[in-house]
């Protein structure tokens, strides 16, 4: 446990000294400026967009940011070396990128609570969005561990992402029914969303517990089936 | 002499490459030596080190560190062995010491590395992120990472490459001294004034396949030409004889020679740099 602790203070040293931490706070900041400017309703409504958009897409960049750094400065190779296993190094830094997105939350959902009165039950959120950013790192990883640089990583991810929010366009404007919300489900980002939305509005308990379970999964299957064997890989290879 | 490992038949192929890299190797790394491992570049020197790190599985073939197979080991392994590896491994926007405190955390035992870092002449850029490190001074930096956690055994991949002879010194100083401790230290490295120097044992790994283990001395008796060559001034000019090794002594030539002004003598000792070309060779044509 000590070890592992002490590779996640490592892993969040290490994003405040690659200056990851200050992109994501600056990114936090203009959803917060958004947020305490819009009028009630349109903070609540923008509230779980914000806050997903940072576990979800963030989440992905700043991760890979820390990935390539580390990739070309040959430190994994140092870790695997080490008495630490390796699930513990890839576990301290999804939740170095947890803690990141919880940060991205307080400061988001709690000046929305502050200006607005938008109360929100914070431990809730706070579950939310670790299971949206264990899911949506684990698909991140894939395509991270699958590119040979940041740029081409980026591509990917943006071709994916681009695909994830297409519910999000498509719910608003009826084309996907109120019958057919399951279907949307199937986007990572949108059942992220749908989650955060849950927390601000009723909805269906059925479709509630369909996205949380569906995020878990996602995460529980690709971490251990595709991410550990191909960062275990790459870090022997370098 | 105990062995720290004992490999015997190892044979490993990398996925999709239809010839094994590694084909059978056999030898024992004895406890409290420099064991040179040398070859040409992708001969299987790296991959042997790999395997030895715990690195690379799926090998066949049996492997004894310390007695017991190497596949029974877990992560604790790694607080025996400490890896010098030749390319940087730090993190560059950190400070050396930020760089060692973060990866001293992770053993259960550490060096001073303050210490360390004072021999290797790093303590005054203690505090300087390694990015700004020169190449050189990023090596010594390694090697510190490789000592951190005080291990048993030392995998050194070309541990005095890009640095100046001072340096070099420094770092083959503290191998030996590292040795002196009963420590063993397994090296790679294309550098032979190192092996002549450091190396107790020193096997040929070519296309996966081993030479013999023999003392940098043996190799060069074996490859040597056992002659003596003197060069001399007669009748003012530069004069160059052979003699044959042998009962030396007892040859009038060669005290003739001597009897002139002797330029420089030389016996017939070849260097590792034509016994690596030599035994590689011989054993890629093989």
């Amino acid at each position: 446990m000590r070890r592992f602790l002490h590779l996640y203070v490592g892993e969040l040293r290490r994003l405040i000294k690659y200056k990851i931490v200050f992109f994501s706070l600056l990114v936090s900041l203009i959803w917060v400026a958004i947020v305490v400017l819009s009028d009630k309703t349109t903070a609540v409504a923008l509230v779980p967009t914000l806050i997903g958009m940072d576990a979800g897409m963030m989440s992905i960049i700043l991760l890979g940011a820390s990935f390539y750094f580390e990739k070309q400065e040959g430190t994994i190779h140092s870790l695997l070396v080490s008495p630490v296993p390796v699930a513990q190094v890839l576990l301290a830094k999804v939740l170095s990128a947890i803690s990141a997105g919880l940060v991205s939350m307080l400061m988001v959902a709690g000046l929305a609570w502050i200006v607005h009165g938008a109360a929100v039950s914070f431990g809730w959120m706070a579950l939310v969005v670790i299971v949206m950013v264990a899911s949506h790192t684990a698909i991140g990883y894939v395509f991270i561990l699958i590119s040979k640089d940041f740029m081409s990583m980026l591509v990917r991810i943006m071709g994916v992402l681009l695909l994830f929010y297409v519910p999000a366009i498509l719910v608003p404007l009826g084309i996907i029914t109120e019958e057919w919300l399951w279907v949307a489900l199937l986007s990572p980002t949108y059942a992220g969303s749908f989650l955060l939305e849950s927390l601000y509005k009723t909805v269906s308990s059925g479709l509630l517990a369909f996205a949380a379970l569906y995020l878990t999964a996602i995460a529980g299957v690709i971490y251990p089936l595709a991410v550990y064997p191909r960062f275990l890989r790459i870090a022997v290879e370098g | 002499m105990n062995n720290v490992f004992e490999i015997r038949n190892l044979v490993f192929s990398y996925p999709g490459k239809p010839e094994p890299t590694l084909k059978g190797l056999t030898f024992s790394i004895p406890k409290g030596t420099v064991f040179g491992l040398l070859g040409p570049s992708g001969a299987g020197k790296s991959t042997t080190q790999k395997i030895l790190t715990k690195l690379l599985e799926g090998y066949s073939g049996e492997i004894l560190y310390n007695g017991k197979d190497l596949r029974s080991f877990g992560k604790p392994f790694y607080e025996d062995i400490g890896v010098g590896f030749e390319m940087p491994v730090h993190f560059n926007k950190l400070t050396a010491l930020e760089n060692l405190a973060y990866f001293a955390g992770l053993y259960r035992k550490t060096i001073d590395y303050e210490a360390l870092l004072r021999t290797l002449g790093l303590y005054e850029a203690r505090n300087q992120a390694v990015g700004e490190y020169s190449k050189g001074m990023k090596v010594r930096l390694n090697f510190a990472r490789a000592l951190l956690n005080d291990p048993d055994i030392l995998f050194l991949d070309e541990p005095t490459n890009g640095l100046d002879p001072r340096n070099a010194k420094i770092v083959k100083d503290l191998i030996l001294n590292f040795q002196n401790q009963g420590k063993t230290v397994v090296i790679t490295t294309h550098l032979m004034g190192d092996v002549e120097q450091l190396c107790d044992e020193v096997v040929f790994i070519t296309n996966g396949k081993l030479s013999e283990i023999k003392s940098p001395r043996d190799w060069k008796l074996q490859y040597g030409k056992k002659e003596v060559a003197v060069e001399y001034l007669d009748d003012g000019g530069l004069r160059r004889e052979v003699f044959p090794m042998e009962r030396l002594a007892d040859q009038p030539g060669f005290l003739q020679a001597l009897s002139h002004p002797v330029e420089t003598i030389h016996s017939g000792e070849t260097s590792l740099e034509d016994i690596f070309i030599r035994v590689t060779g011989e054993s890629q044509n093989a």
